[in-house]
């Protein structure tokens, strides 16, 4: 079978998921890689789940088929979990643990679960888990809207993309506004200091 | 986007599918595009937007699909080269002019972009475009990905001239909405060289001309067969006996499968561009050259039976699978997954099914309208009025369908664009059931004008909302032909005058965000019938945001904790038990929009609403029940819970529910419809309901809790008078923990209950039973002890209580003043007499009985003197009926057991013969000016004298403290009457340890009022015992004139079904007048859930979820029970501001 990494992608409407998936189709080409960014719009900024996939390599279509994903990048935990149908033991999974609390939760008052438990779940899937609160992470670098770059650090500091993390990098700032430009640096540089603190086990 | 404007042959770009269309076509040197915006095809139509910022390339929104396809063909006509896209079912729209122009043909190239949907990420249906062009015999292409579909559009364009016909490209979502690497090419020149050149052969199709037309199109298919066979995209891999035949983005799932399966050598695979007409040669070579054929489409089997047919004509012996059973699923998108199974089979592969991972149901997270949607306020506003009624809500195509979720449910039905308007006009036809139209501007213009000529002309009863937020939201913020976006390009349409222009003569247009005009337009528009238009104008907020460029607020609204949750009855915020439904929350909602005469914008907070009042009965109830919250209760059913309600207020509702002299009733706002409802007769329902058993578990409970509390105090406080007042204070400081002890002058507790109250009304057992339970909570009783007697307040104070509670009534009757009164042998007043009757078991009383007074003690010694045997019983009362202070019910009772009632009389003299009394000598009364208590005055007419024959005279005329039980004692002041003073609030008498509650203090006189006191008073002394002065009064004092103003929050604009007021089952007047038994037997369970239901929620209650209930706002929400605002996400509209009953969001600074 030809070489190929299939990532897939997954948050709420809001959190610049569909960003970070054409920041790494962008980094793909740039390093002369053939890519396809599969995307489905409509409901992305009315609080819904947004996924999407970017398949580099010697793809045909869009879709990560299940349990198929070499990377899972999850920007909300039960979000991540919920697409650990595309996952396998092989699978390394990088997740944000701030939880989005769908508004329906408060409405029907539905318990949003424990997020140690959801994370349980996701390591009873996978072992190779990097989660922390990636939410966090962006406010400390100045903005919650840095969430992408954070989790885009992580994907290069991990070292599971089949390009430099400077290409991705360097995607990032050119694609963010001229003003989020620092902001958006520092993010990425705590994403990759982020994954060279939590090791996993090396991505198949 | 500028990117794609550059000439740069070779550069590698990763591209969204729809942009790889606008590449390919600014390639193929388009001009003209149109488009109406749709998912997934929108970002299309987007990009030519941007670039006709920037460029000379002409691009326009047109108001639907189908003017879209008219203005780009006829560019194509006038030899501009032109592109037109839309999502499928906007094909639906443009299939007009597609199956005509497919006759004339075009000069320029023509490109109509269909983008279908399969697995509708975005549509209501998954229609199969690729019918269109078998039926319209246009050509259509198919692109598998991005990089195909910039090369395909380009090669359509060139298709198109060739032909002189337009060419269909038909695109799905998987194809629009991924990017791939795009390698750009050449740029054609634009031209702008348009021109109609005159041919009426060929673009007026009148019968004559299409006759002639139509086998030119047909022969036209041979040439577009052969011209797309050069364009090369259709192409037969590798070898097999095997062979899969495929389309569009199939393909790619297909190639996939196959190198998992490791079997990409073991089959030809037919990759199929030209959906029509079909490549042939391409499909009879693959079916010569195999045995067994899989056709792998999305959606339906179009190429499927196209080769099947074709099979047949060449007699090919081949077997073809396809969307039969278990093989290609026929609905929703393909993916490897779903493939898989049918390409193994084919290849006689056994593939195990995918370990699937069990993942636990999580909380779902559907699409919402977004936090500050103006839609999300309109349907507020509108379910406000409309929710009251059976209201059928047609809606439409856009953002608004999300009404459709709950909390708002505001989407019955919808059916296609503009289809609201009509859909409600049809349902109307012979059905008076209420209905609403919503539509979004944007929709509007595309096909709801029609629909709104229509219900004009043919006068129809419509309601419509046309939801305009200046903007096609859905598909990203594109305008609409009201928007100006740039004005030297877009002229604006005045919707208003548009609509008048149509003759809708009933037209409003409110701002949403003032909720309180739109409620009223809505109530208004719901009391009339024809054609109403209601314009809700607000622009969507992320529009006005990101297009408009306005600023952020400098508000935000938080939540404010201390007010959300809190009626001010309880200690804590989460104290009552009750939960309020929804409708009562939208219409408390409602009436506090309405009832509002602040403005609940305004900033800072100071300026607001302040914190809304409860419903008129709670606030006429001395002790503050909360009536519309146990009439919830009831009507649910939730009798128990209703009960422990009432309990909160008042510690004996079983004696309540028989005696209460009912101000909630005569305050109650459903009087002004049709009669009051009966709450004291649910409240002796409710607690009549009630088991032994559950009255002494709950006793039980209230005991442990006293016991728990008493360990943290346990100070010594003596309650003096077992009546309602002294019970009710005693209760409450048992249960602040205070060690009590209750002394009063009878063996029995209860007071004026047992003293007073003649048993017919109220049962002996009854009074015990209730009482008893109080005491036996840990409260200490001590009988037969007389104040001033047996002790003084100064001598309980020297025995170590640490505080008195006065509460020993006023059990001295009031004289005539008449000669003789005291000597006379057959006169006493009532409170003696029934004293006796109730106390002593007396059974003595005069043949003819005369009672003076027109109040309750009258009412009780006439009814109590015919159970005593008298032969005649007659009031004697000095005004009117009007004026008489006994109530209604009473009267018709008394009357009824056949009292007779002398009005405008008042006596003079008593007769006596013989030291006897023979009769009383009164005198007429006429009516005059009214005196200070509002009631007219009574005015004795000279020389009208009458005598009546009597030997029992009963004055009834009022009662007076006893003043000389506090001879010698503390000194606490009396006034002229007699009554101790006391602070209204908290009992305080001008002793820091004495405190009075009930009619000792001269004020209420009735057992309710008696209660509030008790209690208040409880609270007095626990103010001053443990310096706890944070906690609030667990009753507030209510003036007159605050009670009246609370008939502003009556709920506004309602119009109840008609209902009466139950009466409960009684003896016959003439059965019951001769004992003691009880006469009334309350109302039944039907009864009381019809008053219940009859009750009209007013008021506001603290207890809400409105907020969150009814409006549901992403921004805010719901954590350990309570809520809070998401200020990221809040867009400080104001409206939750303004939704809350309790006033309890308010406007802070960021």
């Amino acid at each position: 079978m030809a070489e190929k990494t299939d990532i897939f992608i997954t948050g709420v409407g809001g959190q610049g998921s569909l960003s970070a998936s054409t920041f790494l189709g962008q980094a793909a080409v740039e390093a002369g890689l053939k890519v396809l960014v599969g995307e489905i719009h409509g409901m992305a900024q009315r609080g819904g789940v947004v996924e999407s996939s970017v398949r580099i390599g010697e793809v045909y279509g869009p879709i990560v088929s299940d349990g198929q994903a070499d990377i899972l990048l999850g920007f909300e935990p039960i979000e991540t979990l919920r697409a650990m149908t595309k996952a396998s033991e092989k699978t390394l999974v990088v997740t944000n643990t701030h939880p989005v609390v769908p508004a329906m939760v408060s409405m029907k008052g539905d318990k949003y679960p424990d997020t140690d438990e959801v994370l349980g779940r996701i390591r009873a899937i996978s072992p190779n888990v990097i989660a922390f609160d990636a939410t966090e992470t962006a406010k400390q670098a100045g903005n919650a809207q840095a969430l992408n770059a954070v989790l885009l650090g992580v994907l290069a500091g991990a070292g599971v993309l089949p390009f430099v993390a400077e290409i991705l990098r360097k995607v990032v700032l050119d694609g963010v506004p001229e003003k989020a430009r620092d902001v958006n640096e520092k993010a990425f540089a705590m994403g990759m200091e982020m994954a060279a603190k939590q090791t996993p086990a090396p991505c198949a | 986007m500028k990117l794609l404007l550059e000439e740069k042959p070779g550069n590698k770009v990763l591209l969204l599918g729809n942009e790889g269309i606008v590449r390919g076509a600014l390639e193929a040197g388009v001009e003209v595009a149109t488009a109406y915006p749709g998912t997934p095809s929108s970002e299309i139509a987007d990009t030519f937007y941007a670039l006709s910022q920037i460029s000379d390339v002409y691009f326009e929104y047109s108001t639907n699909e189908k003017v879209a396809l008219e203005v780009a063909a006829a560019a194509a006509i006038s030899g501009m080269r032109a592109i037109c896209s839309m999502k499928h079912v906007g094909l639906n729209v443009a299939a007009d002019p597609l199956n005509t122009v497919a006759y004339t043909g075009v000069r320029a190239g023509l490109v109509i972009v269909t983008a279908d949907d399969p697995s509708m990420h975005s549509s209501q249906n998954e229609q199969d475009n690729r019918f269109y062009a078998k039926l319209s015999l246009v050509p259509m292409l198919e692109p598998a990905d991005p990089t195909e579909a910039q090369e395909v559009t380009r090669a359509a364009f060139a298709l198109s001239e060739e032909l002189e016909m337009p060419v269909l490209l038909r695109t799905t979502t998987r194809v629009n909405h991924t990017r791939g690497v795009c390698t750009f090419d050449k740029l054609t020149p634009r031209r702008f060289q348009g021109h109609f050149e005159k041919d009426f052969m060929r673009w007026v199709p009148v019968p004559l001309v299409a006759r002639g037309l139509r086998p030119k199109l047909i022969a036209r298919q041979a040439l577009a067969y052969e011209a797309m066979k050069k364009l090369g995209f259709d192409r037969l891999e590798g070898e097999g006996d095997i062979g899969i035949i495929t389309a569009g983005v199939a393909y790619a799932y297909v190639k996939e499968v196959l190198d998992e399966l490791d079997a990409a050598d073991r089959a030809q695979v037919l990759k199929i561009t030209s959906i029509h007409p079909l490549p042939r040669h391409l499909i009879e070579q693959i079916l010569s050259t195999t045995k067994k054929i899989l056709v792998v489409e999305e959606l339906e089997p179009y190429l499927e039976t196209e080769v099947k047919a074709i099979t047949q004509e060449i007699g090919a012996r081949v077997e073809i699978h396809g969307k039969g059973e278990d093989w290609v699923p026929r609905h929703y998108e393909l993916s490897g997954d779903r493939i898989r199974p049918a390409v193994a089979r084919i290849l006689d592969i056994p593939v195990e099914a995918p370990a699937t991972h069990e993942i636990p149901a999580l909380p779902g997270r559907p699409p919402l309208l977004c936090a500050g949607c103006t839609h999300r306020t309109t349907y507020y506003a509108v379910k406000s009025v409309a929710d009251m009624y059976d209201t059928y809500y047609a809606s439409d195509i856009g953002c608004y369908t999300l009404g459709l979720l709950p909390p708002l449910a505001t989407t019955d039905s919808f059916l296609c664009m503009g289809g609201a308007v009509t859909m409600a006009c049809g349902a109307s036809i012979n059905n008076e059931q209420p209905h609403v139209a919503f539509i979004g501007d944007s929709t509007f213009y595309h096909s709801g004008i029609t629909g709104l000529v229509n219900a004009v002309h043919n006068r129809h009863n419509l309601l419509l909302v046309i939801l305009d937020n200046s903007t096609t939201a859905m598909t990203g913020h594109q305008p609409h032909p009201s928007s100006e976006l740039v004005p030297e390009k877009q002229a604006h349409v005045d919707l208003e005058q548009l609509i008048r222009g149509i003759g809708v003569t009933d037209l409003h247009v409110v701002d949403p965000n003032d909720l309180k005009n739109t409620i009223d337009v809505v109530q208004g528009a719901y009391s009339r019938k024809g054609v109403r238009v209601i314009i809700s104008r607000r622009p969507c907020p992320l529009f006005a945001r990101r297009v408009l460029k306005e600023k952020a607020p400098v508000l935000t609204y938080r939540v404010n904790q201390d007010k959300c949750k809190y009626c001010g009855k309880l200690c804590d915020h989460e104290g009552c038990g009750i939960s309020i439904f929804n409708d009562d929350q939208i219409l408390r909602g409602r009436t506090k929009i309405l009832a509002s005469d602040c403005d609940p914008m305004a900033f800072p907070a100071e300026g607001r609403a302040r914190k809304h009042p409860e419903a008129p009965c709670t606030h006429t109830c001395p002790a503050s029940i909360c009536v519309t919250g146990y009439m919830a209760l009831a009507r649910a059913g939730r009798y128990a819970e209703a009960l422990a309600l009432i309990r909160q207020s008042v510690p004996i509702p079983r004696i309540l529910g028989r005696i209460c002299h009912r101000p909630c009733e005569s305050n109650c706002v459903r009087g002004d419809y049709d009669d009051p409802i009966s709450i004291n007769g649910v409240k002796r329902f409710l607690a009549e309901r009630e088991t032994r058993e559950q009255f002494a578990e709950y006793l039980g409970q209230m005991r442990d809790k006293a016991m728990e509390a008493r360990k943290n105090n346990g100070g010594k406080v003596a309650v003096i008078g077992a009546g309602p007042g002294g019970i009710a204070a005693a209760w409450d400081l048992n249960q602040r923990g205070y060690e009590v002890t209750i002394f009063d002058r009878e063996k029995i507790a209860g007071g004026m209950l047992i003293a007073g109250l003649p048993a017919h009304r109220m049962p002996r057992a009854l009074v015990k039973e209730e009482i008893d339970g109080v005491l036996s909570t840990g409260i200490k009783f001590t009988g037969g002890k007389t104040l001033g007697r047996d002790f003084t307040v100064k001598s309980l104070l020297d025995d170590g209580f640490e505080a008195v509670c006065l509460a020993i009534g006023a059990h001295r009757g009031m004289s005539l003043g008449l000669a003789g009164e005291d000597e006379v042998q057959g006169v006493e007043e009532a409170l003696s007499f029934l004293h006796d009757v109730n106390i002593d078991g007396r059974r003595k009383c005069g043949r003819n009985v005369i009672i003076v007074g027109g109040g309750d003690a009258a009412s009780d010694a006439a009814r109590v003197a015919l159970r005593l045997g008298a032969e005649s019983s007659r009031i004697v009362y000095r005004r009117s009926e009007a004026e008489m202070p006994m109530d209604e019910e009473e009267l018709r009772e008394t009357i009824d057991e056949g009292v007779e009632i002398q009005y405008l009389a008042q006596p003079v003299e008593l007769l006596v013969e013989n030291g006897k009394l023979v009769g009383l000598k009164c005198v007429k009364n006429e009516l005059g000016e009214p005196d200070e208590s509002g009631r007219h005055r009574p005015v004795p007419i000279a020389g009208s004298e009458f005598v009546i024959e009597c030997d029992h005279v009963i004055p009834a005329i009022g009662q007076t403290q006893t003043r000389e039980v506090l001879d010698g004692d503390i000194d606490l002041g009396r006034d002229k009457w007699g009554a101790v003073p006391a602070d209204i609030k908290t009992g305080a008498t001008n002793h820091p340890r004495v405190f009075a509650a009930g009619d000792c203090t001269g004020e209420g006189w009735t057992v309710i009022d008696a209660i509030a006191q008790g209690r208040k008073a409880a609270y007095g002394i626990d103010q001053a015992l443990s310096g706890n002065d944070a906690e609030v009064e667990p009753i507030a004092f209510h003036t007159p004139a605050e009670i009246a103003d609370s008939h502003r929050y009556r709920p506004a604009g309602v119009s109840p079904a008609p209902g009466s007021r139950a009466i409960g089952a009684e003896r016959p007047g003439s059965d019951r007048c001769r004992d003691f038994e009880e006469f009334s037997f309350g109302l039944t369970e039907e009864q009381v859930l019809a008053e219940a239901e009859r009750c009209l929620s007013c008021g506001q209650c603290a207890r809400c979820n409105n907020c969150i209930d009814n409006f549901g706002c992403p921004a805010i929400y719901k954590q350990d029970g309570r809520v809070y605002i998401d200020e990221v996400l809040c867009t400080a509209c104001g409206v939750c501001a303004q939704l809350c009953p309790n006033d309890a969001i308010e406007a802070v600074e960021v």
